[in-house]
């Protein structure tokens, strides 16, 4: 065989076997990257909004150390940041993806998008730390509701120290743990779509 | 509503001369008849989203060609699927007389070998087996005419070696 030969036979393959759906309606994207991307943001937003719902009913539990008003107070402020980028995520999403580029500008498309979607999924997570750091900055103000007896300056200082710890010990679980699940879960997408990228280098 | 059903009549009949392509490229793209009727149906969609941005006075298969391929290079197969197992080649039948045999069975060859190219090396065949100048080429692909030339060339040589690799000579 060589080149014109198989020519020949691409020509005459044609595709006989190929069955078109009946209704164009039903037809649904499942496969592209950005699609992924947003079914399986979906799917973790949804369990956030159930996670947020049943924590608005948390100190109704009357746990001691769990005083309500800070804690409506950051509770507020993150479904404040919650409804902001989720807005934006729709906005993000609504936004219809031209695929009559060329390959190159195509696959710059789609690898920007990628990035500023995981990259508001970045900020999202990290703005909610300092509403955990606010929050136990709250706490600490209102130290009383720990203890029955007042709280000793030593105590106190004791107490501090520790929240200082726990905070920074949150603080670098939650920047593993989000930098892990956006490179585990989002991440791929964004490596597939840079390698093809590099495949359309200059030789 | 009538001018939706006008619209996706005018559309399905489009999709019907040019579905054959389509195909090729599916088989271009993914080994298995499953991914295959994916890529098809995610081509079919994309085209119909796409389809208010295609000017009547370009040519259909070139606007086609480009959402299609586009749609086939980023194209990710279903995960955790069970890999079934890629259709073997035809046995070396009386092949000689019969010319449509002998066709399949180069066509055949070629699918297998084509899997193992890169996603972009598959594009550069695809519209190589057009008949697609080296100009076009580049333009479609959004890379320099030079580049196009160098990249084609290699993926021929890919090609060629896969194929013969097995055993069937190229």
């Amino acid at each position: 065989m060589n080149f014109d030969e198989l020519q020949s036979a691409w020509n005459s393959d044609e595709g006989k076997d190929a069955v078109l759906p009946e209704t164009l309606q039903r037809l649904k994207s499942a496969h592209m990257p950005v699609t992924k991307l947003r079914k399986n943001m979906r799917k973790e937003f949804i369990m956030l909004i159930v996670i947020f719902s049943l924590m608005g009913f948390f100190p109704l539990l009357s746990i001691r150390g769990v005083p309500p008003i800070p804690f409506y107070a950051m509770y507020t402020a993150l479904i404040m940041l919650t409804v902001f980028h989720l807005t934006k995520f729709y906005r993000f999403y609504q936004r219809l993806h031209a695929n009559t580029l060329s390959s190159k500008d195509n696959l710059y498309e789609v690898y920007y998008d990628i990035k500023l979607n995981i990259e508001m999924y970045r900020s999202f997570n990290y703005s909610i730390v300092p509403l955990i750091m606010l929050y136990l900055v709250m706490i600490v103000l209102d130290l009383d509701h720990f203890t029955a007896t007042p709280v000793t300056p030593h105590k106190k200082m004791t107490i501090v120290i520790s929240f200082v710890v726990a905070f920074i010990v949150t603080v670098i679980i939650v920047i593993v743990l989000v930098e892990w699940w956006v490179s585990y879960a989002y991440g791929k997408y964004q490596r597939q779509v840079g390698k093809l990228l590099d495949e359309l280098r200059e030789a | 509503m009538a001018t939706l059903n006008n619209k996706e009549t005018a559309f399905l009949n489009l999709m019907e001369v040019h579905k054959g392509i389509i195909h090729k490229i599916s088989k271009m793209y993914m080994d298995t008849p499953e991914d295959q009727q994916d890529l098809f149906q995610e081509i079919i969609y994309q085209l119909w989203r796409s389809y208010d941005s295609f000017n009547s006075q370009s040519k259909f298969s070139t606007w086609m060609y480009r959402v299609a391929l586009n749609t086939a290079v980023v194209f990710f197969r279903k995960e955790n699927k069970k890999i079934s197992s890629i259709p073997e080649l035809p046995e070396h039948i009386a092949v000689e007389e019969n010319p449509s045999v002998l066709k399949e069975l180069q066509l055949a060859h070629f699918y297998k070998a084509v899997q193992k190219l890169d996603n972009i090396e598959k594009a550069l065949i695809f519209y190589h087996l057009e008949n697609y100048s080296h100009k076009e080429i580049a333009a479609n692909l959004g890379i320099s005419e030079g580049n196009t030339r160098v990249k084609l060339n290699r993926a021929k040589t890919k090609l060629k070696a896969l194929i013969k690799l097995q055993g069937y000579e190229f």
